[in-house]
């Protein structure tokens, strides 16, 4: 039984679902970052299984761009969890609701 | 043969640990299992031919951004993260459900359909260079503009963070 396509698209979806559940089930807010993370992981993995089947390099270069996107947003949000825990002491997204009323 | 079953350990390996990873309660174990994801997942990388992708999914992922994470883990006082009351399960039906809809939705599409009907033809893969070589080619050539909107938003972050994170709010 080879590998197809499929198995991997199979595989990046399941690693989306495990973060998009994560990111809403935990509130702690640095579980919610690395839950980001593990999407983009999924798109990923996605990304470069077309690029390896479609014999297309595209893929792994939208991967490296990802990449850049991921490194930027974790240096920005971590400087804001920091910000957010000398403000608030706390990492619990539920008791950040300045802007909630 | 091999690389049916090596896949299938990476397909197990990285779903395993992204689970463990999500339902740890401290932080530092989910770091800890992220980077045994991110190991897995360079693995694939390997399986799918893409070498430079998985070199840069080790210095990138688990080498730089990883370390951000412990050294701001270690920043905030972890005791105090560790007795905070964390709702664990509170939003755990409405994740469940929407994960799960989502999840169902494209395991049926997958099932169903074929991705690939019938392979293009080779256009773009240069046989004779090596990954990293052809992946220079494309992304220098094609992709120019692209990779300095990449530097540019490097910057922009570079200087966003230090700013957040020095000034007093």
């Amino acid at each position: 039984m080879t590998i197809t396509l499929e198995h991997y698209i199979l595989l990046g979806s399941l690693l989306f679902f495990v973060g998009m559940a994560g990111f809403l089930i935990r509130r702690n807010v640095f579980l919610m970052f690395m839950c980001i993370e593990l999407m983009m992981n999924g798109v990923n993995i996605c990304f470069v299984s077309f690029s390896h089947y479609y014999h297309n390099l595209s893929g792994q270069v939208f991967v490296l761009f990802v990449m850049t996107v991921a490194a930027a947003e974790a240096a920005v949000g971590l400087a804001i969890i920091l910000t957010l825990y000398r403000n608030r002491e706390t990492l619990n997204a539920d008791e950040f609701r300045l802007m909630k009323h | 043969m091999f690389g049916t079953l090596f896949f299938y350990y990476l397909f197990f390996m990285i779903l395993a640990s992204a689970v463990m990873m999500v339902t740890r309660k401290h932080v530092v174990h989910s770091v800890l299992y992220m980077l045994l994801m991110f190991f897995h997942i360079a693995g694939l990388y390997i399986l799918l031919e893409a070498e430079f992708l998985a070199a840069i999914q080790l210095i990138v992922y688990a080498g730089a951004i990883l370390v951000l994470y412990l050294f701001v883990i270690m920043l905030v006082n972890i005791k105090r993260v560790q007795t905070l009351r964390e709702q664990l399960f509170g939003h755990l039906p409405f994740a469940l459900v929407s994960a799960g809809l989502l999840c169902a939705g494209v395991v049926t599409v997958l099932a169903r359909e074929t991705l690939l009907k019938k392979p293009p033809e080779v256009v773009a893969r240069v046989s004779t260079l090596s990954n990293p070589e052809a992946l220079g080619q494309v992304l220098y050539t094609q992709y120019l503009f692209p990779f300095e909107v990449a530097s540019l938003i490097l910057l922009v972050a570079l200087v966003g963070a230090v700013l957040i994170a020095s000034r007093k709010i």
